[in-house]
């Protein structure tokens, strides 16, 4: 019984902790702007489950792409298009894309893909830059696809 | 009764307008204002396909192929709330056998000019909040019923048109304003051939040009008027401009208005798309002239996905009247359509099932569908598409098609048609489509 409790104590302040995490790179995601690719990376990662969310401040480009993701071509503090950050989205969910992005993996086909899932809105271009808060509210989006098709 | 037009001819005068608008949308580029936040890109697509027709009569079957490529290049630039896109598309279509109604040209290749020009969009501070837009050079021209203008088995799926378009969004409201002139598209590529002759003139090779013609469109749709279901209301109009001196040339105008709601209907799962459209056609022609009608009303049942995904029941009545004319492109059912004009006075019975399964590789499709109709002609009338009516029967016909979809963008479909009236006849057709 003993046993028990500690165990109950322990797993109620470790969702504590990673509830406070997440409000931290949330908050923190939030106020950015323009957003950046590692902070991308790092948001989405931490969405998937890549990483904890307490730790995705120590996830460096080097170590997303290390685990096979493409990076776009940009320095990892340059502002992030919604192109590239619709192509880091698909890589981390694991999204099966149309012919043109098995083909041709580029962060125009990335992002078309989800504008056509209803992601992006039809006026958004793929060249154009998002703010931190535009990122998590995307990301909050998929993650809601996510799930109902889970369901 | 409308002759070729012989004073402009050749690929080159189709894609005159074409290379000067390149010209333009690279000045353009060049010297537009760079103000406020700057994002530019550039996009392409294509679509390459492959179909092919066999039809039959019972004497031998008459085969026709198509193979077309589509493309489309886009330069866009935003500033500040506003988006700019140049767009340049074109295609190209090879037709090695040309027996029968699906190649309707009598030319073996055709390179044409698609969708260009400009188009400016004031993006919207907050999503639901008023967007506004407008394109200028070739525009496509659409309607809410997708009957008028839109053919996706075309060689051109969309009706193109030279002019401009005007588009408002607020909320639920949506309204439509577009005006163009056919008479600089390539004759192969345009629908909009109000009378028999521009169907013979197909086959000419005087002209290459369509028949100068202005058509414009307005729409209003609303999206959950009441009940939830959306509603809208389309005007379309179009004038002959035809100046020149042939005595048989009788211009023609034609205005139609159309009404259509669909939406969720009494039962769970049980939807309706109710529309109809009245033409009125004016011309000193009297076999043209007159009221035409068209009536669609489907019913869709969508069923808990086991076997099949769904029933409908369709009815179809098209009438134009004594002339059969001005609804050339709207009625008619599969195998009928494949046999020279379509029908425009029939009624039309359908029932009607489909069904989506999933097959390897992973995410890949099987849609199969059929189709049983009865085919019923009020006047009694015999047309030229072949069917001999006895007195108010047609026919009927079934329509069995399955396609294969191992990833989006790349389609293979099979289709055939089977019509049993006086004689049998038959279509098959077979397709395959790549998009990029």
């Amino acid at each position: 019984m003993r046993n028990l409790i500690r165990i109950t104590l322990l797993f109620m302040c470790g969702t504590a902790l990673i509830a406070a995490q997440s409000g931290e790179l949330i908050h923190t995601a939030a106020e950015q702007t323009p957003f950046t690719v590692v902070s991308s990376a790092q948001l989405i990662a931490a969405a998937v489950g890549t990483t904890l969310p307490g730790d995705a401040d120590d996830l460096s480009i080097e170590d997303v792409q290390a685990l096979g993701y493409r990076i776009p071509r940009r320095r990892p503090d340059q502002a992030v298009t919604k192109g590239q950050f619709a192509l880091l989205l698909m890589q981390f969910f694991d999204y099966r894309g149309g012919l043109r992005y098995e083909l041709l993996a580029t962060p125009t086909a990335a992002f078309r893909e989800l504008q056509d899932d209803g992601i992006f809105t039809a006026w958004e271009l793929p060249g154009e830059e998002l703010s931190g808060a535009e990122a998590l509210e995307v990301v909050s989006f998929v993650l809601q696809l996510d799930r109902a098709e889970e369901r | 009764m409308k002759t070729p037009r012989n004073d402009r001819s050749g690929p080159i005068a189709a894609l005159r307008g074409h290379i000067t608008l390149a010209l333009i949308i690279c000045l353009a580029w060049v010297t537009a204002p760079r103000v406020g936040a700057q994002y530019a890109g550039i996009d392409w697509g294509l679509t390459l396909r492959h179909q092919s027709t066999s039809l039959g009569e019972g004497e031998g079957a008459a085969l026709a192929s198509v193979d077309s490529l589509r493309l489309f290049g886009e330069v866009y630039q935003r500033a500040g709330r506003l988006n700019l896109t140049y767009r340049i598309g074109g295609g190209f279509t090879y037709s090695a056998q040309q027996d029968n109604a699906f190649t309707d040209t009598g030319r073996e290749t055709i390179v044409y000019a698609g969708r260009s020009g400009f188009e400016l969009l004031r993006v919207p501070e907050i999503a639901d909040r008023a967007w506004l837009g407008a394109e200028i050079g070739r525009i496509a021209l659409s309607d809410p019923f997708g009957v008028l203008f839109a053919d996706p088995q075309a060689r051109e799926p969309q009706q193109l048109a030279d002019g401009l378009a005007l588009n408002l969004r607020r909320r639920r409201l949506f309204t439509s304003l577009s005006a163009g002139y056919l008479g600089w598209l390539d004759k192969s590529v345009n629908r909009v051939r109000m009378t028999v002759s521009e169907q013979i003139d197909l086959r000419e090779e005087g002209s290459w040009l369509a028949q100068p013609r202005g058509v414009a469109v307005a729409r209003v749709e609303v999206d959950d008027l009441w009940g939830r279901q959306d509603a809208g209301l389309l005007l379309v109009a179009q004038q002959d401009f035809d100046d020149n001196d042939d005595p048989f040339d009788v211009p023609l105008s034609s205005y139609y208005s159309g009404l259509f709601v669909r939406g969720p209907f009494l039962a769970q799962g049980l939807d309706h798309e109710t529309m109809s459209i009245l033409a009125y056609s004016a011309t000193d022609d009297t076999e043209l002239a007159g009221v035409s009608l068209l009536i669609r009303n489907q019913f869709t049942y969508a069923l808990p996905p086991v076997w099949i995904d769904g029933v409908r029941f369709a009815f179809e009545f098209a009438s134009g009247g004594e002339s059969l004319a001005p609804f050339p492109a709207l009625a008619g059912p599969d195998v009928s359509v494949a046999f020279a004009e379509p029908l425009s006075d029939v009624v039309v019975f359908e029932l009607g099932t489909d069904a989506s399964y999933a097959v390897p590789p992973a995410a890949a499709t099987v849609r199969p569908d059929l189709a049983l109709r009865l085919l019923l002609v009020p006047s009694g009338t015999t047309t030229s598409t072949g069917i001999e009516t006895d007195g108010t029967f047609g026919g009927f016909e079934i329509t069995p098609s399955v396609t294969y979809r191992p990833i989006r963008g790349l389609d293979v479909a099979a289709r055939a048609g089977f019509l049993f009236g006086e004689t049998q006849r038959n279509v098959v057709r077979f397709e395959g489509r790549l998009a990029l």
